[in-house]
């Protein structure tokens, strides 16, 4: 089967959502296409209530708690996708299938879910530094105005308090900041009465910023604090890629076309065709476009891009935060439950600005723990589960889970490989390899200790530290660097795939360096001026 | 014959893990996720298992011990489940939603802490002697 399109954006994620808006808006006629899996079942036996009284009430809870296989209950050590409820179990279905991945060092997450990985998406928005976009290869000025752009799609809730030069910065569209609960609000107190202390120190500590709804904006609907957001998305009050998407679909120039698999592409003519594959007949599908953009994230654009320049591209870079998590008993707060309407989302960030320049922070998200079950943390304590059971009872309103992630740089020690292997569906098998310098893992411990030592300032004192493994920040780029040189396997400054005359890179592949700041809010405005750069090259 | 002997350790289980007796459709739910999952416990396991099923009284020792030497045992992975089915259902929700606490909190989570350390030493040879066996 062959499809002529105008413009064809590949992936569904933030990145290819904001792509195709900014093409739909500028009169493009545009063609997303994507695999596409969606959440057919759980989301809709939700009831809408909060966390609490469903727990007490609902009889059929563990439909939605535990799926109808119990298959969220996490019996192995896998710490990637363990955390998914089953209404977000699917953002990782057909991906051994689709996307195999072999590396002993490397354990990413990808999506093949309608919406992406921002489907489970922590909702925090970050501005990047003029520093840290620098050194990623972004234009300062460029960004400052698509960083509001999207603050004004997407809908960004925060305060201006000491965090705000790392999350919200210069952003005018700005809602008010959600309620923070009880327990952080203790924590922020006592960083008030410090805060001077902790300045000299370089570490800051406010509001996040999140792409969840404080009050109603455009269509959507602010939060009820029901403690339900890893479960549902209702009234669409956190931001999920997929809603840009449903509202794309109501234009006449936008045409989305699911359960397609691209596999490769190569430019003709001045045409730029795509080979894909409906995964349902298995089917051949070849798309010819006018211009082409990928955006299915970081380390699938390097598989695009291995196997359409197979002789020229045998090895890619790539970036990934380092991240750990520890969990902390906040003291003051023993024996004094969680407020019951809260929201499930980070609480309170916290940086660690260790130049005091705003680039190279340390970031560390602050959250309490209740929605994701008990039964989660009691697997985790090294006693007996009747004990287990009895003490985290207790300790669970106490928790701070302190997820800490660290900038990263490229080196010679990560990168992809393309290996071909006749048992995948697409002939051939990712190979990944990540390991940090001894300077790397030595910075990376010496901010841990920092950021240690300023949670047990603030009375909230950590008990352990788990390393998840590289990959588990979910947070990737690099894999197709900016460079000002036409080489293979890069990004020219402008979004375009070095080497080719109509292929963009929409994704975060181009990043020369990535802060430990979230990605996705950079990745949905640098989506957007990729697709102004795409339409800027129009004959 | 099969579903009555997963019955009888879902019972055990919930005794167990919170002192109570749980209701049928608890115990069938558990079923169902043992079946789900494909949880069967064979050579040692099994053993273990039978052994606990007739005298429960071991089963927080031969717990602790498996905590710290073997958390992958399908053994203790059946327990587990039987601890996320019970926190989803509504009866038992009080047995893990957050209590408000006192100094005797404190006192009672020392006191949880050192059981688990003499049920460890103890489940440790048990589990040694179960290995052997």
């Amino acid at each position: 089967m062959n499809m002529e399109c105008e413009y064809l954006v590949i992936g569904s994620g933030p990145a290819g959502a904001q792509a195709a808006q900014t093409l739909v808006e500028g009169g493009k006629n545009v063609t997303m296409i994507d695999v596409g899996f969606k959440d057919e079942k759980y989301a809709a036996l939700i009831p809408d209530d909060d966390f609490e009284n469903l727990r007490k009430n609902d009889d059929s809870q563990y439909r939605y708690l535990l799926g109808d296989n119990f298959e969220t209950i996490p019996l192995d050590d896998a710490k990637v996708g363990a955390q998914l409820t089953p209404a977000r179990k699917h953002l990782i279905k057909g991906v051994d299938q689709y996307l195999p991945l072999s590396s002993k060092t490397f354990v990413p997450m990808e999506s093949l879910a309608y919406g992406g990985l921002g489907a489970g998406w922590g909702l925090g928005c970050y501005v990047y530094s003029d520093a840290e976009l620098q050194k990623a290869g972004l234009d300062k000025d460029v960004f400052k105005k698509a960083y509001e752009v999207m603050s004004e799609r997407i809908g960004v809730a925060s305060a201006y308090d000491d965090a705000s030069p790392y999350t919200i910065a210069h952003l005018k569209n700005i809602l008010p900041p959600l309620k923070m609960d009880n327990s952080s609000e203790k924590l922020y107190g006592k960083y008030l009465h410090k805060k001077e202390k902790f300045a000299k120190e370089n570490i800051f500590l406010g509001n996040p910023a999140m792409a969840m709804l404080s009050v109603d904006y455009k269509d959507r609907k602010k939060t009820e604090y029901k403690d339900m957001d890893f479960y549902a998305d209702k009234g669409w009050t956190a931001y999920r890629a997929w809603m840009t998407i449903e509202e794309l679909r109501k234009k006449k120039n936008f045409n989305y076309i699911g359960d397609t698999l691209v596999t490769r592409f190569s430019e003709k003519d001045n045409k730029v065709i795509v080979e894909a594959r409906n995964i349902e007949s298995n089917e051949a599908v070849t798309f010819t476009c006018k211009k082409l953009l990928i955006a299915v994230g970081p380390l699938g654009s390097a598989r695009l891009v291995m196997r359409s320049f197979p002789e020229q591209v045998k090895q890619l870079p790539m970036l990934c935060n380092p991240y750990t998590y520890m969990p902390c008993i906040h003291l003051s707060r023993l024996g004094k439950p969680l407020d019951r309407y809260k929201s499930s989302q980070g609480q309170a960030v916290m940086f660690y600005d260790i130049k005091g320049k705003n680039n190279d922070v340390v970031t560390v998200a602050l959250f309490t723990y209740r929605s994701l079950m008990l039964y989660r943390l009691v697997k985790e304590a090294p006693i007996d589960l009747q004990g287990g059971r009895t003490i985290m009872q207790y300790l669970q309103s106490a928790f701070m889970i302190a997820g800490i992630h660290h900038p990263d740089n490229p080196t010679a020690e990560k990168f992809l490989k393309l290996y071909k292997d006749e048992n995948s569906v697409t002939g051939d098998k990712l190979f990944a390899y990540y390991a940090l310098s001894q300077e790397e893992s030595n910075k990376v411990k010496s901010n841990e200790k920092t950021v240690k030592k300023a949670l047990r300032q603030l009375g909230c004192y950590p008990v352990m530290r788990l390393d998840p493994g590289y990959g588990s920040s979910i947070h990737y780029a690099g894999t197709v660097p900016y460079s000002k040189n036409e080489e293979y396997g890069t990004t020219a400054y402008n979004g375009r795939l070095n080497k080719t005359k109509n292929v963009f890179m929409a994704d975060g592949s181009g990043f020369q360096y990535l802060p430990a700041k979230g990605i996705t809010f950079t990745v949905m405005a640098n989506a957007h001026v990729v697709a102004t750069n795409s339409m800027k090259t129009d004959e | 014959m099969v579903e009555v002997n997963i019955s009888k350790e879902a019972k055990v289980f919930a005794k167990y893990l919170a002192g109570v007796k749980i209701n049928e459709a608890t115990a069938l739910l558990y079923t169902k996720a043992i079946e789900a999952r494909g949880l069967i416990c064979e050579g040692r396991d099994k053993k273990l298992e039978t052994f606990v099923l007739k005298y429960p009284f071991w089963i927080g020792f031969v717990d602790a011990a498996l905590a710290l030497t073997d958390k992958q045992s399908v053994f203790r992975k059946k327990i587990f489940v039987m601890l996320a089915v019970m926190e989803a259902r509504p009866e038992y929700t009080d047995f893990f939603l957050a209590e408000k606490g006192s100094i005797f909190t404190i006192i009672k989570i020392c006191a949880v802490g050192t059981r688990s350390v003499y049920r460890f030493i103890f489940g440790y040879f048990l589990i040694k002697l179960f290995s052997k066996a």
